[in-house]
């Protein structure tokens, strides 16, 4: 399918969506994980906050850290199946529906 | 070395070439030498790039650190899976969609400039470089420590199976030998695990408890030095996170995949082996801790930093089998990892150098194949004489150098290309010319350089990131404002900047789309 006046080429349609809905994504997880992470990171170098203990053997610390690593695969889960599921409807969408 | 660990270390051996032989009958262009023709899957090269990132630094280091530091320790950990997700959200799909060999192959789809490519070879080839050599001078060290042979011997060993493995099998070879390498560690942190946690009635916060009242909580907290030792410690998370991706060897593993989708594949690998793998470290640590305590060999282990705390713990609870076996995973750990900077350092200066800006792509295939093979051979015996002639240096400073250069000349050059429409190519020369020189002046200021007397030096941070990478950004974002092009260069940089847009994004060169596409674009 080539492209008309009133009709962008396929190729450029799917661009434009795709670009579209991974800069949102993108942007949105880099935030929460660029924040996330750098406030562990200001709290335990700069102030006592996560200096005190939950429970014996569990300081605010540690469990902040074990935190950020499932917060980190829960975003990366996120990432991929938006990414997919975007793909995956770009792949079927030959009518232009999107 | 035992008996055991002979059998151990002469099958590892063995078996890497193996895989060598194996890859060296397909390793017969240049395409294959540099990145296996993009013939790895997704899952496999997440298992490479995992292999990559935990290097014998992380698995003896991180677990040392977190042993002798506590907590503090553990930040050498939490930042690996934070900056492979950076790296998948904001380079990893553009990487692949966009480059061919190397790291210049991505700018130069955007600027033709011999600057450009010249100044992204070189600093790939001066961070793989300095990343080399701390790898050669600390795996020297280490299978000098574990098996008690010469410095010289254990050098020239590494080095001489390195330039096999690279030279014959080139990166698919190299890439199947990490991921043994990682497999061989996973299981190597599996039987760890088990071995201490069965000291512990296989509950792992009992460790915690533990070690909690053992170390009076201290263990567990955080540790804030005085002056500016906060600022250090952010500095050197702050720069390593973002070296990350910048760092050529991990970067180009991403063209050793087909698509973008399997790039994404890569990443998401790598981020659920890091995840699983690291959070095990502090239990291993305080394991260490608490089963050693009147160790006489552990006490001087962490008087000199903790490097050999996993392997005491693993002759502790394993005895000299585990112990070989355990060896064996970090010699192999040590040999995976250079190959990959051997060859991010020969795709640097065979491609981009010698091909595209000293012949003007007008090399034959055969020919780029041999320069690439001599440039494995070069990269190799340049590293080792270094390697050799700073034995009895304190090396430790140069990895961190690598990889704030990484972060601070490589990274902002790879985000404007990829994100910023009005950056320019004397933007991104200068702002990555920036980014270096003041890693490197940083570096020669800070107490590295003055052991004796720390309060000499003019800077007091050790890791410069916090400094270097900001003003690599900034210089890049003023020069390209100071030289925006006027007129029809400016229509013809913004068509460029939408076509390396396009092609980012869909892995689609609009040019090779139908003619209306492009103006579409």
């Amino acid at each position: 399918m080539s492209a008309t006046p009133d009709r962008p080429h396929p190729a450029v349609r799917r661009f434009e969506i795709l670009a579209r809905r991974r800069s949102v994504l993108v942007r949105r997880l880099a935030l929460v994980t660029l924040v996330a992470f750098f406030t562990q990171q200001v709290l335990t170098n700069f102030t006592g906050a996560l200096d005190h203990f939950i429970v014996d053997g569990l300081s605010w610390a540690y469990l902040y850290a074990f935190v950020l690593f499932g917060l980190i695969v829960v975003l990366t889960a996120v990432y991929t199946r938006s990414m997919d599921k975007v793909e995956r409807e770009l792949a079927t969408d030959e009518d232009g529906a999107l | 070395m035992s008996s055991e660990a002979s059998i151990i270390f002469v099958l590892l051996v063995a078996v890497t070439l193996g895989i060598t032989w194996w890859a060296g009958r397909r390793n017969t262009s240049v395409e294959s030498h540099l990145v296996a023709k993009g013939s790895v899957s997704g899952r496999k090269n997440g298992v490479a790039i995992a292999g990559d990132f935990i290097s014998a630094a992380t698995f003896l280091g991180t677990t040392g650190a977190i042993a002798v530091g506590g907590f503090n320790g553990f930040y050498l950990a939490v930042y690996i899976p934070v900056a492979f997700l950076l790296a998948l959200l904001l380079v990893a799909e553009p990487l692949r969609n966009l480059g061919h060999f190397t790291l210049g192959d991505v700018l130069a789809t955007r600027f033709g400039s011999d600057g450009v490519r010249g100044a992204i070879a070189i600093s790939s080839v001066v961070v793989s470089l300095l990343y080399m050599v701390a790898q050669f001078v600390g795996a020297a060290l280490l299978i000098q420590l574990l098996f008690d042979i010469d410095y010289l011997v254990a050098a020239i060993a590494i080095g001489g199976l390195t330039l096999l493995y690279t030279l014959v099998g080139g990166m698919l070879a190299t890439t199947y030998i990490q991921i043994l390498k990682t497999c061989l560690l996973l299981l190597c942190g599996v039987l760890l695990l088990g071995f201490a946690l069965s000291h512990f009635g296989w509950n792992p916060f009992t460790v915690f408890t533990q070690i909690h009242a053992a170390s009076d909580g201290t263990a567990l907290q955080p540790f804030r030095g005085e002056g500016a030792a906060p600022w250090d410690q952010f500095s050197l998370i702050f720069g390593v996170t973002l070296g990350v991706l910048g760092l050529p060897h991990v970067m180009i593993r991403f063209l050793t995949v087909k698509d973008s989708a399997e790039a994404r594949k890569s990443a998401v690998t790598a981020i659920w082996i890091f995840a699983a793998f690291l959070i095990t470290l502090p239990v291993l640590s305080y394991a260490a801790v608490l089963l050693l305590a009147d160790d006489p060999q552990f006490q001087a282990s962490a008087a000199a930093g903790g490097n050999m705390t996993i392997p005491l713990l693993s002759a502790h609870l394993g005895g000299d089998a585990l112990l070989a076996f355990v060896s064996a995973v970090a010699f192999a750990t040590i040999l995976a990892a250079l190959s990959g900077l051997v060859i991010a350092t020969t795709g640097s200066v065979s491609h981009d150098l010698y091909s595209k800006l000293l012949r003007k792509g007008k090399v034959g295939h055969a020919q780029q194949l041999v320069v690439a093979r001599i440039a494995t051979v070069a990269s190799v015996v340049v590293a080792l004489l270094i390697a050799l002639l700073v034995r009895d240096q304190n090396v430790a400073f140069l990895a961190t150098l690598a990889i704030a250069v990484a972060a601070s000349a490589n990274l902002p050059a790879l985000l404007f290309t990829i994100y910023v429409r009005r950056t320019t190519a004397a933007g991104v020369t200068w702002g990555m010319v920036a980014g270096l020189v003041t890693a490197v002046a940083m570096i020669l200021m800070s107490p590295v350089f003055h052991p004796e007397n720390p309060e000499a030096a003019l800077i007091p941070l050790k890791s410069p990131g916090l400094v270097s990478i900001p003003v690599g950004f900034v210089v890049m974002l003023l020069v390209s404002v100071a030289t925006q092009p006027r007129g029809d260069r400016k229509g013809e940089a913004d068509r460029v900047f939408d076509r390396v847009r396009f092609q980012a994004t869909t892995g689609i060169d609009p040019r090779k789309l139908e003619g209306d596409t492009v103006d579409a674009v």
